[in-house]
């Protein structure tokens, strides 16, 4: 058992992502049910089907706990999850409470404005750290090693909170992902001393990457899709 | 969910908090601090005048598979602790990290090894998948406090490593649940241990250690306990040299801020190189070629008295056949090779570990054929006396 509980938490949304998808579509194919159940919009008003959205997601909270503890091969499930890494970012930790959380509610915790920020961030934070990490490019930079200032350095921690007061003040909710993030560094809350490990992870960066790629080649192809003419008026 | 404007103020507010007593903890901890090393002279035993020499195996050769790696310390007894990894082959999932305990008395030679740490015990540590272990470094603290740092690999070979430790307080009788050093920010690989620690004036280690994935190079681990005791550990790691192709450093300490630093090589320049720090480490001179030979493998370096430094290291660009012994009186620019520990063709006899005790005398752990651990012991006055004669017959 890890010395931080903490680190379970990634598996555990992951877990339960998993299985909010699979209640989805088996929901999808039950006869006569080809709706999604409606979500709570008006908690204080509280009907049967907004009963059922909130007991689906406490069952798949309980069988993503319970999954997340089944034994394999003498390992709990979750640790085949942290074997590839028990420091699992804040912000990737919250894009998927996020999914969690709209499937649950119906409504996005993180905005398109934050997604956008978070893509950016963890796509920029991981092209100066990895190549670095992996000695693929420290040597063409003087020997500059930013992982290292992770461990403590006042620059950093000045930049990351002139970041942060930026994106709060555009009101940007990823600004209170970085809040979220800071308060977990400070608390130790994953194995790593380094700062750096709870801003960014290589899951992150892959995944930002993959989404800017998309938007861009969506909003090419809005671009470029020529437009319908209108009918012309018959005489 | 939106943030109004009370809503915006709390969190800039919460952020500079929260900013401010993260740059406090860092400043108060041993890491906000420069490093020091913490440097004594080696012991010199007056009365230990006649050239003393001896060698043995610690383990029965194995008739099968591999034992490799193996490391040293002296515990707070004067007893001594060799670890190593054993196993079918080198990275197989049988593989374990293995312990042994040498009393001071000749007549009991070295304890049946037992097995500190294997995949399955560290999995269950962890609770996490660990496949293999390798390379482990055991060294004691001033607080009479045991560490072993480990290699992991949770899958593929030594490209997938993350480093471990774990300790004991009762000189390696029983051991801590191990404890993963997150060393680095790509799927925490690939870090791995080899040479001795350089004990930090604050109570902390500088250990040299080195990346093994994509591209190889040295690096230092600065690792201290909590000052509060509560065997919580904080540690910092930075790059040793720009250069890649270097791994294995060993560190040889002058002063609280200078050492000089040995490396192996794994590039077409088959020599040992070296470098500099004057800031205990913070930062290194540019690495310079030696002119000893290094076949790829790992060496390593000991601080004897009158600023002497012996180095143990494979006398060859190309095989480890042979394991030789040479000594520096110019903090490693020059060398005068005194001793040859091994010679034989197609054999291999590799991967030196020195320690110094506390009677002044030198021991050298290696690996012998691959069968198992060979330890040697030897003291100043055989050193002085194979110096002679090197000197006198050069070549």
């Amino acid at each position: 058992m890890t010395e931080h509980p903490f680190a379970y938490l990634f598996p555990f949304l992951a877990a339960m992502a998993l299985i909010q998808e699979i209640f989805k579509l088996i929901m999808k194919r039950s006869a006569g049910h080809p709706k999604q159940p409606e979500h709570p919009k008006h908690p204080e008003k509280l009907g049967f089907t907004s009963l059922a959205v909130i007991g689906s997601a406490m069952l798949a909270a309980f069988t993503a706990a319970l999954l997340i503890r089944l034994p394999v091969n003498g390992i709990p499930l979750a640790g085949w999850l942290l074997g590839l890494s028990t420091n699992f970012s804040i912000p990737l930790t919250m894009l998927l409470f996020s999914r969690v959380w709209r499937s649950t509610t119906g409504a996005p915790l993180l905005d398109r404005r934050a997604l956008r920020a978070t893509w950016i961030f963890g796509l920029i934070t991981g092209l100066v750290l990895y190549p670095q990490a992996l000695g693929l490019t420290f040597g063409n930079t003087g020997g500059l090693d930013p992982y290292a200032q992770g461990y403590g350095s006042a620059w950093l921690s000045l930049l990351l909170l002139a970041l942060t007061i930026s994106l709060l003040c555009i009101k940007n909710h990823f600004g209170a992902v970085l809040v979220v993030t800071m308060l977990a560094y400070d608390l130790r809350l994953l194995e790593s001393p380094n700062l750096w490990d709870y801003l960014v992870d290589p899951i992150l960066t892959l995944i930002s990457m993959v989404a800017l790629v998309t938007e861009a080649i969506s909003s090419l192809r809005r671009r470029y899709t020529p437009r319908p003419t209108p009918a012309s008026p018959t005489s | 969910m939106s943030m109004n404007r009370r809503t915006v103020a709390i969190m800039i507010l919460a952020a500079c908090m929260l900013h401010v007593w993260a740059i406090r903890q860092w400043s108060t901890s041993p890491l906000g601090t420069a490093p020091s090393f913490r440097v004594r002279p080696p012991i010199v035993n007056a009365e230990d005048r006649r050239p003393f020499f001896a060698e043995e195996l610690i383990t029965p050769p194995r008739q099968t598979g591999v034992a490799h790696a193996g490391s040293l310390c002296e515990l707070p007894d004067g007893k001594l602790a060799a670890v190593w990894y054993a196993g079918s082959k080198e990275a197989a999932p049988d593989v374990a990290v293995y312990l042994s305990v040498r009393s001071a008395g000749n007549e009991q030679g070295w304890s049946e090894p037992r097995v500190v740490a294997d995949p399955v015990s560290t999995s269950k540590e962890l609770g996490r998948l660990v496949r293999k272990v390798g390379n482990p470094v055991i060294f004691c603290d001033s607080d009479e406090r045991l560490w072993l740092i480990y290699v992991t690999m949770p899958f593929g070979g030594w490209s997938g490593s993350s480093l471990n430790l774990k300790t004991s307080l009762d000189s390696g009788t029983t051991w801590s649940e191990s404890k993963r050093l997150t060393l680095s920010p790509f799927f925490n690989v690939s870090e791995l241990v080899r040479n001795n620690p350089i004990p930090l004036e604050n109570g902390g280690f500088a250990v040299p250690i080195y990346h093994e994935c994509m591209t190889v190079f040295p690096e230092m681990l600065r690792i201290y306990t909590d000052p509060s005791g509560r065997d919580m550990m904080s540690w910092q790691k930075t790059k040793m040299a720009a250069t890649r192709g270097l791994i294995q450093p060993t560190i040889v300490a002058w002063s609280r801020h200078s050492a000089t630093v040995f490396y192996r090589s794994t590039s077409e320049r088959k020599a040992i190189a070296l470098a500099t720090t004057k800031d205990a480490g913070a930062t290194w001179s540019e690495p310079a070629y030696l002119d000893l030979p290094n076949p790829n493998s790992a060496l390593n370096a000991l601080l004897l008295p009158e600023g002497r430094i012996l180095m143990a290291f494979n006398d060859s660009t190309s095989s480890r056949e042979n394991l030789r012994l040479a000594v520096s009186n110019d903090q490693g620019a020059h060398w005068t090779r005194i001793a040859t520990l091994e010679d034989t063709p197609n054999r291999e006899f590799s991967y030196p570990y020195m320690i110094r005790d506390r009677s002044g005398r030198a021991h050298v752990v290696y690996t012998w054929q691959r069968q198992c651990i060979k330890h040697v012991t030897f003291n100043d006055a055989w050193i002085e006396a194979q110096l002679q004669s090197s000197t006198r017959s050069p070549g």
